[in-house]
């Protein structure tokens, strides 16, 4: 008879979650020895592991992109699901802030090729999705004008680019969902690209509005920069006049008197 | 000010239940909730903050991986610490089990192996919550699908030894002890008896009741699913019954996390627990220390 060394918990960690992501025969052989038929069969309960991760993790990713779910149907998203929870597994347990990741996968997945606007359908759900866990009363990103005023812009506030008319789009597959499935016309497929700024509004819903490109790049110079300057950026004329317009069209900044 | 969670019944709060969780509603006495959902979002931590208002509630983590050889995440810690200071919870729990391993959190709760080098690992990590959280945490025993061939320890073996040494709490899930009473050949009413006679009776903090799902295979096996997917079963509620027989009134949470039904099928299997913990204690005294409405010892 032959016997079987102990299995190391480390070991027994890392098999177990390996074959629970991978479904890797290897992990599923090393750990067969060390397990018994009682009286479920071992590979049924190993199973139970490796579904209960699967089902987890594409149900945390399709709430974060219910439009891209509608789309490609729930078949087709449940395989893109898998190969994405395999190739980028979350590092922590707050599952609502995983999947960032799914729009540069699904370009570079070749099973998506045929479909180009859907890495940007993922890019704006996941871009409204963040918007819709910000704290509407938490005070968004500002810039001193002078002592008295500065622009703030409502909490949230994000820019996005993308290829296709991802906000028609989603808005057809809401109507198709409601029954009208001619609102969802191949034409909205076509390129068309489109910059978006998204914000929190004070009521908490999550408000998105197409912009120029040059609005986008002010709000993002002004706004969303990463220089953490306190100094008012440079901005071209053009883009002070459309800021000003969108200053009387958007609840997504605002002027304020900083003054006592 | 930490709000004291009552011995009587609560359910677990999910999101569709925000809003209708803040109104009175009898049987429901407090809420529990999965601190991860909260952790990265404040959008959503502003409900919860109006809910506490309302109710006593319970945080009941499921990524602290208390069995990973790995250890426990420091973010993971730092971030929980301070949704405590913000909501002030009754009760603080997790699962024995581990989540991480090879550098991914997976969503599950996997078992542990109930031997030396398990129990180690599990002491070390339960003191560094403990220490990090600055008050006691309650420990959940597993359901279990896998059935180590060789071990040092059984459940109640091993939950007691982790008792002892950390001074850890028991969160006992009734129907955990169902799941893996049926999945590992073992009779659920004798596990449960060998829980209740090794656990130290004070160490029990909490008790949780939730329904499964049977899965009839090939090979002729019954498979139990702990999925929180449906009512409460008769198996369990039977169990539970004889729990708080032994145990007194303790704080009993009905948990669904999937197949949510209306905020009223959660209330009316609240209402069945307060209706077993008064048939069998008596009103709950309100304002009693919790150790006034168990029974005296003897």
């Amino acid at each position: 008879m032959i016997s079987v060394p102990p299995l190391s918990l480390p070991q027994w960690q890392s098999d177990l979650s390996e074959f629970a992501l991978h479904g890797t025969a290897d992990a599923a052989a090393r750990l067969l020895p060390h397990l018994k038929n009682s009286p479920v069969p071992v590979e049924a309960a190993l199973a139970v592991h490796a579904a209960c991760v699967h089902s987890a993790l594409r149900s945390a990713l399709a709430q974060r992109v219910p439009t891209v779910v509608a789309l490609v149907g729930e078949g087709f998203f449940n395989t893109l699901a898998e190969s994405y929870a395999r190739a980028n597994p979350p590092a922590a347990p707050q599952l609502s802030g995983w999947g960032e990741g799914l729009p540069a996968f699904i370009a570079a997945m070749p099973a998506c090729a045929a479909y180009p606007w859907l890495g940007d359908m993922a890019a704006f759900d996941l871009a409204l999705d963040r918007v819709a866990w910000v704290n509407p009363e938490a005070t968004g990103p500002a810039v001193q004008l002078t002592p008295e005023l500065a622009l703030v812009a409502s909490p949230g506030l994000a820019v996005l680019r993308c290829r296709h008319a991802v906000d028609r789009l989603r808005d057809a597959v809401a109507e198709a969902t409601s029954g009208n499935e001619a609102a969802l016309s191949a034409e909205l497929l076509e390129a068309a690209p489109r910059c978006y700024v998204l914000w929190c509004a004070a009521d908490a819903a999550v408000r998105c509005r197409e912009i120029s490109e040059s609005l986008a790049e002010v709000l993002e110079t002004l706004f969303l920069s990463d220089s953490g300057s306190e100094t008012v950026p440079e901005i071209p004329a053009e883009g002070l006049a459309e800021l000003a317009e969108a200053l009387v069209s958007l609840s997504a900044i605002r002027l304020v008197h900083t003054a006592n | 000010m930490f709000s004291r969670i009552p011995a009587a019944a609560g359910v677990g709060l999910r999101f569709p239940h925000h809003g209708v969780a803040l109104q009175p509603t009898p049987g429901v006495s407090w809420l529990e909730v999965h601190p991860e959902n909260y952790l990265l979002d404040p959008g959503a931590r502003v409900h919860l903050r109006r809910a506490r208002e309302h109710l006593p509630i319970s945080l009941h983590a499921v990524g602290l991986s208390l069995g990973s050889v790995a250890g426990v995440s420091r973010d993971s810690l730092q971030r929980l610490r301070a949704l405590i200071d913000e909501l002030e919870p009754g009760l603080v729990s997790d699962h024995l089990s581990f989540s991480v391993a090879n550098g991914h959190y997976l969503p599950d709760l996997f078992p542990l192996p109930y031997t030396e080098e398990a129990l180690e690992v599990v002491v070390k990590n339960v003191d560094a919550v403990q220490h990090a959280l600055g008050r006691q945490l309650l420990i959940e025993n597993p359901s279990v699908y896998l059935a180590p061939a060789a071990q040092d320890f059984d459940e109640p073996e091993f939950l007691a030894a982790l008792v002892k040494r950390t001074g850890c709490g028991v969160l006992l899930d009734i129907n955990n002890v169902y799941v893996t009473a049926t999945n590992t050949g073992q009779d659920p009413a004798a596990l449960l008896k060998s829980l209740l006679d090794r656990l130290p009776r004070e160490a029990i903090g909490e008790i949780h009741l939730a329904g499964h799902t049977t899965r009839h295979l090939d090979s002729g096996q019954r498979l139990l699913l702990d999925d929180h997917g449906s009512k409460v079963g008769d198996a369990v509620w039977a169990l539970y019954r004889e729990t708080v027989q032994v145990l007194g009134r303790v704080p009993t949470l009905v948990e669904w996390d999937n197949h949510l039904p209306e905020w009223q099928v959660l209330a009316a299997e609240a209402l069945q627990a307060d209706a077993v913990l008064i048939a069998l204690h008596g009103p709950m005294l309100e304002g009693l220390p919790l150790a006034f409405h168990r029974p005296v010892p003897g």
